[in-house]
C-alpha cells in the first residue's frame, strides 16, 4: 500500500481567554495515493483546522504528519516552500479567497512567479493558458477581475492557483459548500476528474454528507475536535456504528417525497471544546450514554476491518 | 379548508442601476392557500428574496421599482396600501425570519426585550404583559423562559434562530416568510429547528413562504412548490408533482445535479453555463442558452403557463409535449 | 482582448474622472507656478516700498499689497515653492512613518503592536503642535527639519488607519492563500496588504497637506521654520492676522493658494482611491 500521507496522534490547541481549545485532539489516519479521504462534521468540530495543520498553515501543537515516509511536522523555512509545491489547498469561500485587486491570469500566475516555474516569458503565458483551460476558464476572462465573475468560475481561479505548483496532495476545504447545486456539481466534476487525470490525493472536508459520499473512498467523522467514526464510504452509508453519525445521517433532508423517515432528532446544541473533561464529547447529546460515557474517553477500536469506531457502546 | 390567504398576479419588479434595468421579479403569479406552506427554490439571484422583500412591502426605492402586478393578501391589494398601513400589517400579519441568525438580533438588547418590543408594536398591553407573553414565545420555541434577560451573544447560532422565530411568531401572523431559516446552521441544528417550524405550523395554523435552494428542505417542509430561474416561476405544483413529477428542464436538471445519498453515480450531471445576465435577458426563454432541448421557438419567444393538471403547472413548451406523451401512454 | 496591466486599468479609471482630472490640472498649474515662479512673478519676493503700503488688488498689483508695499502676488506664486514641498514631504513623511509603523504592529500582532501602538499613544497624547515645536526646537530651525517635525507629528494618526486597514486585511483568506502557495511575508505585505489598505491612507494624506502647510506656519511664526521674509502661505497668513479687519487681501489670496492646493489634492486623492479599486466601474 502507497501511503502518501500518515497522520499520527495529531492535536491542535489554541489559548483562548476562557482556556486551551482543543480544536484537533489526538487524530490519527492514513491516506492512499490516488484516494480522497472526506473528512465530515459539524461546526467547531476541527475539521477545518485539521486541514489548515495539514498544508502548514498552522503548527501542529503535538503530534506527528509524514508525507511520502518524510516527518513534515516541523520544518525549515526552505523546506516549507519545497512542501509547498507538493501540498495545496483549495478554499472553501471563493469570494475572499482571491485578491480582489489582481486580474485572473495574474491570479492564477501568482504561484508560478513566486517558485520561479518558467524560463521565458511566453512559457509563463503558456503555462497560465493551459491552466485556465484546465480548469475550464474561458481565455476571454483572463484580464477580468474576481468580482466580475461568479462565484463558480472564481472557485475555478482557486483550483488553477493550487493546480499550477503540480501538487500530489490537495486539501479541498469545504470548496463547493458557497455555491448553488449545478455549480457544484460542475466543479465536483472537475475535481473529479483532475483527481483521474493526475493522480491527486483529496482530504474533502465538508460539512455536507452527499457531496462526501459522492467523491470520498474514506470518510472520518469529527465531533468537536476527535474522531468518532472511520471507515470506508460504503460502509459508512450502510453499516455506521457510532450513535452521532447516525444522528448526522438522519438530519439530512432528503429531497424526495413519499418516504417514510423517522428523524432522530439530537438534543442540545454543539458546545465547544475549551477544557474538555475526560469523558465522551458527544455523551451530553447521546442517547445511548450511561456513566461510563461521562467519565472515562472512549477509545477509537477497529470493530471490522479498515472500520474504527470510538464508543463504549459498540 | 384551501381558503387563499396570498394570491399574486403578474408580480414584476425591477431594479435601475446606472441606466441598466435589472429584472429581479418578471410576471410571477403564485397563490397560497392558508395553513400551507410553499417553498421557493431557485439559484442565487433567481430572484427569490426580492419576491419576498416584495410581499412584505420592503423593496428599497429607489432603485426598486414595483413595475406591475397586484399582491392581495386576504383580499385586499398589498401594493395599494399606504405606509402607515403595511407597517401595520408587517409583524402583526406578516413577518419574516431572515437567513443570518447572527446579524438579526440587535447586540445590545435582550432576547426577551426584542420580542416584547414586537408585541408592544402591534398589541396594545401593559410593559409587564408584553415581557410575560415574551417568556411565553421564548418557550414555546424551546427556550427556557428565564433565558429572556439574557443578550444574543450568549446564544448559539441555533439559539438565536429560534429566538428570530419567536419574535416573527410573536403576534402570531397568518403568513411567515423565511428566507433560507437554516442555511447558517450545521444538520443536526437544522433539523431541530425545521421540526419547530413543522410544530408551530400545524399549533398555529401559520401559512408560509420558505425561500431555500435545498431541496431536501422542501420535501421536509412544503406542501407546494415554486421553482424559480432568472425572475420568473418556470414550474409550479404540489410537492408530489415536483418531486415525482417535475418536467421543466431546469427543474430536471437541478434534480441531477444532486449527488444523491441512496444511489451511486459515477458523474453528476451539471446543467451547463451559467444564469444569465439579469440586465440582459434573452429575447426567448431564459433557460434556452443552458437548455438541453432548446429549439429555434425557443429562442424567439417565451413559452406561456400552461396547466398540467389541476395543480401543476409549466413554463415550457416541450415539457408539456413531453408531459402530455407520457400520460398518454399511461 | 488586450493585455492590460493593472497601472494601465488604474490609469483609465482615474481619467474617467472628471473631478479627479480636474484636481490633476490644478496641481499641475500651482507646480508650474512654484517652478516658473521667477517668470511668473512681476516683483521680488522683497521690494518693499514705503509708498505702495496696503494697495486694494489693482491691474498693478493683482492681488494688492502688504503693510511693507510689497506684492502678495509675486509672494503668492514664490510661497508655492516651499508651501508645495512642505506640505507634500510632511506628509510623504507622515505616510512612510505611520504607515510602516502600522503596518508591521498589525502584521506582527501582539508584541510589535503593544510597543509601537503604545509608543504612538503616548505621541498621541501630546498635542501636534507641541510635539512638532519640540522635535523642531532640538533639531534646530531650518526647512528639513521643519517637514521632519510635522512629518513625525502626523505619523501617529497614519499608523492607526492603516494598522486599522490592515487587521481587517491581513484576515481575508486571500492572504492565506498567497501564504499557502509559498509566498514570504515581505511579498504578502507588498503585493497583498499596501495595496488593498491604501484607500484610507490616501484620504488621510490628502487632508493632511492643508494641516502640514498650516503647522509649518505656527512653526514658522514661532521662529522654528522658515524664516522672514522667506515667503511661505501659512507665514502669510499668520502675518496678515493683525490686518484682517482692514486689509482683507493680505489673508484671502495666500488663504486662497492653500484651499486650491487642499481641494485639487482632495480630488486627485479621491480619484486615484476609486482608480486603484477594479470593483468600481464608472
Amino acid at each position: 500500500m502507497d501511503n502518501i500521507l500518515e497522520v499520527k496522534n495529531l492535536k491542535k490547541y489554541f489559548d483562548t481567554p476562557g482556556g486551551k481549545l482543543h480544536a484537533v485532539d489526538d487524530v490519527s489516519f492514513t491516506i492512499e495515493r490516488g484516494k480522497t479521504l472526506g473528512v465530515v462534521g459539524e461546526s467547531g468540530c476541527g475539521k477545518s483546522t485539521m486541514g489548515r495543520v495539514i498544508v502548514h498553515l498552522l503548527d501542529a501543537t503535538d503530534g506527528k504528519i509524514f508525507f511520502e515516509g518524510k516527518d513534515i511536522t516541523r520544518v525549515s523555512k526552505g523546506e516549507l516552500k519545497k512542501l509547498r509545491r507538493d501540498i495545496q489547498m483549495i478554499f472553501q469561500d471563493p469570494y475572499s479567497s482571491i485578491d480582489p485587486r489582481m486580474t485572473v491570469r495574474d491570479l492564477i500566475g501568482e504561484p508560478l512567479k513566486t517558485h520561479k516555474l518558467f524560463s521565458s516569458k511566453q512559457e509563463y503565458e503558456d503555462k497560465v493558458s493551459h491552466l485556465m483551460e484546465t480548469v475550464g476558464l474561458a481565455e476571454r476572462v483572463g484580464y477580468q477581475y474576481p468580482h466580475e465573475l461568479d462565484g463558480g468560475r472564481r472557485q475555478r481561479i482557486g483550483i488553477a492557483r493550487a493546480l499550477a505548483l503540480e501538487p500530489k496532495f490537495i486539501v479541498c476545504d469545504e470548496p463547493v459548500s458557497a455555491l448553488d447545486v449545478s455549480i457544484q456539481a460542475q466543479i465536483l466534476n472537475l475535481l473529479m476528474d483532475l483527481q483521474d487525470s493526475r493522480q491527486l490525493t483529496y482530504i474533502f472536508v465538508t460539512h455536507d454528507l452527499s457531496v462526501v459520499k459522492h467523491i470520498s473512498d474514506d470518510i472520518l467523522v469529527m465531533y468537536l475536535g476527535q474522531m468518532v467514526e472511520k471507515c470506508a464510504s460504503k460502509e459508512l452509508f450502510e453499516n455506521h456504528k457510532h450513535p452521532y453519525t447516525k444522528a448526522l445521517l438522519s438530519a439530512i433532508p432528503i429531497p424526495m417525497v413519499d418516504i417514510e423517515r423517522k428523524h432522530e432528532i439530537l438534543k442540545g446544541e454543539i458546545t465547544s471544546p475549551i477544557n474538555p473533561k475526560p469523558g465522551c464529547r458527544f455523551a451530553p447529546r447521546c442517547p445511548l450514554a450511561n456513566d461510563r460515557c461521562h467519565s472515562e474517553n472512549p477509545e477509537l477500536r477497529e470493530i471490522a476491518p479498515q472500520h474504527f469506531v470510538a464508543c463504549h457502546n459498540i | 379548508m384551501s381558503e387563499t390567504i396570498l394570491e399574486i398576479k403578474n408580480l414584476t419588479i425591477h431594479y435601475v442601476v446606472d441606466k441598466e434595468t435589472v429584472e429581479a421579479v418578471n410576471n410571477v403569479n403564485l397563490q397560497i392557500n392558508k395553513g400551507e406552506t410553499l417553498g421557493l427554490v431557485g439559484e442565487t439571484g433567481a430572484g427569490k428574496t426580492t419576491l419576498a422583500k416584495g410581499i412584505m412591502g420592503i423593496i428599497p426605492n429607489p432603485p426598486g421599482k414595483i413595475l406591475n402586478g397586484e399582491i392581495i393578501f386576504e383580499g385586499e391589494n398589498l401594493l395599494k396600501k399606504n405606509k402607515k398601513e403595511m407597517q401595520a400589517i408587517r409583524g402583526e400579519k406578516i413577518s419574516m425570519i431572515f437567513q443570518d441568525p447572527m446579524t438579526a438580533l440587535n447586540p445590545v438588547m435582550t432576547v426577551g426585550d426584542q420580542i416584547a418590543e414586537v408585541i408592544r408594536l402591534h398589541e396594545h398591553v401593559s410593559p409587564k404583559e408584553a415581557t410575560d407573553k415574551a417568556k411565553e414565545m421564548l418557550e414555546m420555541v424551546g427556550i427556557p423562559g428565564q433565558r429572556a434577560s439574557e443578550y444574543p451573544h450568549q446564544f448559539s447560532g441555533g439559539m438565536k434562530q429560534r429566538v428570530v422565530i419567536a419574535i416573527a411568531l410573536a403576534c402570531r401572523p397568518e403568513l411567515l416568510i423565511a428566507d433560507e431559516p437554516t442555511t447558517a446552521l450545521d444538520v443536526t441544528i437544522q433539523m431541530q429547528v425545521l421540526d419547530l417550524m413543522n410544530n408551530l405550523k400545524k399549533q398555529l395554523g401559520t401559512s408560509m413562504v420558505l425561500i431555500t435552494h435545498d431541496f431536501g428542505v422542501v420535501a421536509e417542509m412544503c406542501e407546494k412548490v415554486a421553482i424559480m430561474y432568472a425572475g420568473e416561476v418556470v414550474e409550479y405544483g404540489t410537492a408530489r408533482d415536483i418531486f415525482n413529477h417535475g418536467c421543466h428542464p431546469y427543474t430536471r436538471g437541478l434534480f441531477e445535479s444532486l449527488p444523491s445519498l441512496n444511489e451511486d453515480q459515477p458523474r453528476l450531471k451539471p446543467i451547463v453555463g451559467l444564469m444569465p445576465d439579469p440586465t440582459q435577458l434573452p429575447v426567448g426563454c431564459n433557460f434556452a442558452p443552458r437548455c438541453p432541448y432548446c429549439t429555434d421557438a425557443c429562442k424567439e419567444r417565451k413559452s406561456d403557463m400552461v396547466n398540467l393538471t389541476e395543480t401543476h403547472q409549466v413554463k415550457c413548451d416541450y415539457a408539456v409535449r413531453k408531459f402530455r406523451e407520457e400520460t398518454d401512454n399511461g | 482582448m488586450k493585455k492590460k496591466s493593472y497601472w494601465m486599468g488604474v490609469w483609465e479609471r482615474f481619467i474617467k474622472n472628471r473631478m479627479a482630472v480636474l484636481g490633476i490640472v490644478i496641481l499641475t498649474c500651482l507646480i508650474l507656478c512654484a517652478v516658473f515662479a521667477p517668470y511668473i512673478a512681476p516683483y521680488g519676493i522683497d521690494d518693499q516700498n514705503s509708498k505702495t503700503r496696503f494697495i486694494a488688488p489693482c491691474a498693478e498689483f493683482l492681488f494688492g499689497t502688504d503693510n511693507f508695499g510689497r506684492d502678495i502676488f509675486s509672494r503668492v506664486v514664490y510661497g508655492a515653492r516651499i508651501s508645495l514641498q512642505v506640505g507634500l514631504i510632511s506628509v510623504a513623511v507622515s505616510c512612510v512613518i505611520g504607515g510602516v509603523l502600522g503596518a508591521i504592529a498589525a502584521f506582527y500582532g501582539t508584541m510589535a503592536d503593544n510597543i509601537i501602538m503604545r509608543a504612538l499613544d503616548v505621541l498621541m497624547a501630546i498635542p501636534g503642535m507641541v510635539l512638532a515645536v519640540a522635535i523642531a526646537a532640538s533639531l534646530g530651525p531650518s526647512l528639513n527639519n521643519m517637514m521632519i517635525a510635522i512629518g513625525l507629528g502626523h505619523a501617529p494618526g497614519f499608523a492607526r488607519i492603516v494598522r486599522a486597514s490592515v487587521l481587517s486585511i491581513k484576515e481575508q483568506e486571500y492572504v492565506e492563500a498567497s501564504r499557502l502557495i509559498g509566498d514570504s511575508d515581505f511579498v504578502i505585505i507588498m503585493k497583498h496588504i499596501i495595496p488593498n489598505s491604501l484607500a484610507p491612507m490616501i484620504v488621510q494624506a490628502t487632508l493632511n497637506v492643508g494641516r502640514s502647510v498650516i503647522s509649518a506656519a505656527s512653526l514658522s511664526f514661532l521662529g522654528l521654520g522658515i524664516q522672514p521674509p522667506t515667503p511661505e502661505w501659512g507665514a502669510m497668513l499668520s502675518a496678515s492676522r493683525a490686518y484682517l479687519r482692514d486689509y482683507w487681501w493680505m489673508t484671502a489670496f495666500p488663504g486662497l493658494a492653500i484651499l486650491l492646493t487642499v481641494f485639487s489634492l482632495n480630488l486627485v486623492g479621491d480619484g486615484l482611491r476609486d482608480a486603484l479599486d477594479p470593483k468600481l466601474k464608472h
